[in-house]
This record gives structure tokens, C-alpha cells and sequence, in this order.
């Protein structure tokens, strides 16, 4: 239908004896943008522009990846991401989009740490309560191989949480897109709004 | 998407204030660009804009276009014209980064003749020449029209020594076209060039009164 408007406007511009109403109203019609958020498109009349195929998974994962490091330097952080993405995929990760690394800048982000250090602190703990009965075969913590193997270790669990939160964060907004957010005055209130605001409903 | 109001956890996720312009202008030269392979194009623009370089971005969209094309040899010529000389591995680089078929730049190196240090704007002739099918006239067209500092839909003038260059490199490379014939269109065109400030515009060399340039 958009495209059918489209054509008639471009014939009508030819025509100059098109009366100005007939003009105004076909002018507020080509204007007006279809858009799309789920495929990220807009549509003027037979124009439609559009991301490209995998683009808004990955701005997706780019944006949750620099909300969660909260680098200084965005452009920086989001290159060196993108690049070991690259560099992922060429050593043959068909999915290295949703397998996100940690990628920390040189100066560390301080309020990242603070969010992910309850995680890593009870892991350590429970490391440290299983660790002494084996003392004997404790590894040797100063070998660089230990360290790549810790660094492989903690890279799959933060992969791990990443795509756990990334679902997470997937989910959120079209659910409250379904169950239409009530008016501002009513969240408000306090943090448990839905039991209460049922029992105000029901008597 | 949801407002950044909304609170998807306990911790207020803290939005960097800078961050919704730069998802916005790279979103925008997603749109623009159309890049082909869009990880290693994601890659090189935010690398390029981390470093200040010009951005793999294309002025214009080309709709349904697919492999090289002029936005993209132009956005590979504004990021590689400061330098003269430009290594095969650089340009293999730049073209992976547009997500170009490998095939594309093995033929246009081999048309070219060229070893592992390439002359930059020489490459930059052979691939107009390329992009325009081999025709030299379509080709030095192309160069025209990426070369000039004319705003868009203008002249598409440049300067008439670099055209000269240029113009006898591609046409010396077939080894078809006679030198006669080459200084032939050179001496029709220096009059035009004369009343013209020392610039040439496709006008001048595709007009039916100026001799064949291939």
C-alpha cells in the first residue's frame, strides 16, 4: 500500500495543476515512517531502510558488553571487543557472537568489579575450602600455565554468566512490553506494586 | 528498546553519557554502508574511530549493490591516500574489512602487474578502471568523480597533471592504445583544461569532439 502512495505522489509531482489540498494531504502521507524495532527498519513510502543481517544481535551484545565494563575509552573498548570477536571467529567459534569474553582495559574498570566480585569471591572461598586437603597437589600458582589455564577457566564462566544475563536482558523489556506498564503513580508506591496493587483492585 | 529509567536489576546500571550518540552514528553508518561482512566492518570502524582515521563509512547508501563498488573504493581511498606506497597485505586488509571477495583483488593486482609494495594511486587507477568494466574512459570517469573536491552532482573537476598521469599509466598498461592516440587526447584536452584553471571534468573527455581515449 505504502508503495502504491509512493508512485502516485512522484506522477502528481510531474502534474503541477494538482490542486495544494490534494499535495498537503499526499505529503503527510509519503512522510509518514513505518518503522519496525523488532527488525529495526523504517519504511518511507517505497524506501526502506534497513540494518544489516546480524547487526542488531550484534549492537546487542556490544551495548551489554560496555554497560557491564563501563570502559573510559568506548570507541577503544569497543574495537579491541569487536577484533577478538574477529579474531574468535577466524580460529573457527561459529558462535562467537554470544560467547563474550571479558575484555578489561589496561587501567581496570573499578565499577565492574564491584559488581562481579561477590561471583568471584565465593568462588575463591570455595576454592580455598576444597583446596587443603589436597595440598599435595595444590598446583603451582606462579606457572604461566596455570595461569592460561585459570584465564580459560574464568573465561568460559564469564561466558557463561554473559549469556545467562544476556537472556536475562533479552526477556525483560518485551515482557513488560506485554504486561503494559502501569501508570507512573502506581509503581511509585513501593517496590512490591503488583501484590498490593491486586488487593487494592479486588475489593 | 526500553527507557534507560527502567531498572533491570537491583544496581542501577549506569549509562555512559557518551554512549547513546556513539551506538546512534555507528547504527546510522550500518544503515548507510550496508557492509557485507558487518563483524569485520563492526571491527574496523570502531578501530578506525578509536584511532581517528576516516571512518569505513560510505557518504551515500547504494542500494542492491554487491561486491566492489564506487562508495567502497572510495571510503578504501580515503583511509589509505596519505600514504604513497601501500603493501599488498594492507590492501588485502582494507578489503576484508569491506567484506570484498578476495577473487576481486587478485584480479585487479594481477591487471596491474603489481608486487608487494604497491603505488597507492596507481592500484587506485587499475581498480576505477576495474570498477568500470576495463573501459579507461568509464575508469578515468570514476576517478573523476572520487578524486574531486566538487560537492556531489558537481563538475567533478581534478587537476589535469594528476589526470595526465593517470590517464597515461592505465593506458600504457593494456599496451593497446598508441602513444599517438594518447597524446591526441592529451592536446585536445589542454585546451579545454587552459580556460579551466588547470582542472579537467569527465565532460570535457567523454564530449564527442574529443578523440577516443581507448
Amino acid at each position: 500500500m505504502e508503495r502504491t502512495t509512493q508512485t502516485v505522489t512522484t506522477t502528481a509531482n510531474s502534474n503541477a495543476q494538482a490542486s495544494k489540498e490534494k499535495r498537503k494531504k499526499r505529503r503527510r502521507r509519503r512522510t509518514r515512517a513505518v518503522v519496525d524495532y523488532e527488525e529495526m527498519s523504517v519504511r518511507y513510502g517505497a524506501v526502506k531502510l534497513q540494518v544489516p543481517t546480524g547487526f542488531k544481535q550484534l549492537l546487542e551484545n556490544l551495548s551489554r558488553e560496555i554497560l557491564r565494563e563501563q570502559p573510559k575509552n568506548i570507541p577503544s573498548f569497543a574495537a579491541a571487543y569487536f577484533n577478538r570477536l574477529l579474531e574468535r571467529r577466524e580460529q573457527g567459534f561459529a558462535d562467537g557472537y554470544l560467547v563474550s569474553e571479558r575484555i578489561v582495559e589496561s587501567e581496570s574498570a573499578p565499577v565492574e568489579e564491584e559488581v562481579l566480585a561477590p561471583i568471584e569471591v565465593a568462588a575463591e572461598e570455595a576454592a580455598t575450602l576444597s583446596q587443603p586437603t589436597v595440598e599435595e597437589s595444590m598446583p603451582d600458582l606462579t606457572d604461566p600455565e596455570v595461569e592460561k589455564a585459570a584465564t580459560l577457566i574464568q573465561a568460559s564462566f564469564r561466558g557463561f554468566t554473559a549469556r545467562k544475563s544476556a537472556t536475562h536482558v533479552n526477556k525483560t523489556p518485551e515482557d513488560s512490553v506485554k504486561t503494559e506498564i502501569p501508570p507512573q503513580d502506581e509503581v511509585e508506591g513501593s517496590q512490591q506494586t503488583p501484590a498490593a496493587e491486586v488487593s487494592q483492585q479486588e475489593p | 528498546m526500553a527507557p534507560p529509567e527502567t531498572m533491570y536489576c537491583a544496581q542501577q546500571i549506569n549509562i555512559p553519557p557518551e554512549l547513546p550518540d556513539i551506538l546512534k552514528q555507528f547504527t546510522k553508518a550500518a544503515i548507510r554502508t550496508q557492509p557485507q561482512d558487518v563483524l569485520a566492518w563492526s571491527a574496523a570502524y570502531f578501530t578506525a574511530l578509536a584511532t581517528g582515521e576516516a571512518l569505513p563509512v560510505k557518504r551515500r547508501l547504494e542500494p542492491g549493490a554487491t561486491g566492489l563498488t564506487a562508495g567502497l573504493l572510495e571510503i578504501i581511498y580515503q583511509q589509505l591516500k596519505d600514504k604513497n606506497v601501500v603493501t599488498l597485505g594492507l590492501l588485502g586488509k582494507k578489503w576484508a574489512e569491506l567484506g570484498l571477495p578476495k577473487q576481486q583483488l587478485s584480479e585487479i593486482v594481477q591487471s596491474g602487474g603489481f608486487a608487494e609494495e604497491v603505488e597507492f594511486i596507481k592500484f587506485f587507477a587499475v581498480t576505477c578502471s576495474h570498477l568500470g568494466g576495463g573501459n579507461i574512459t568509464e575508469g578515468m570517469r570514476l576517478i573523476c568523480q572520487i578524486l574531486t573536491t566538487d560537492p556531489d552532482g558537481g563538475a567533478c573537476r581534478i587537476q589535469f597533471t594528476l589526470f595526465k598521469e593517470l590517464y597515461q599509466y592505465l593506458a600504457s598498461l593494456g599496451g593497446e592504445i598508441s602513444q599517438s592516440q594518447i597524446e591526441g587526447v592529451i592536446s585536445h584536452l589542454q585546451e579545454d583544461v587552459d580556460k579551466q584553471g588547470g582542472l579537467v571534468m569527465p565532460r570535457n573527455f567523454l564530449s564527442p569532439e574529443c578523440p577516443k581515449l581507448s
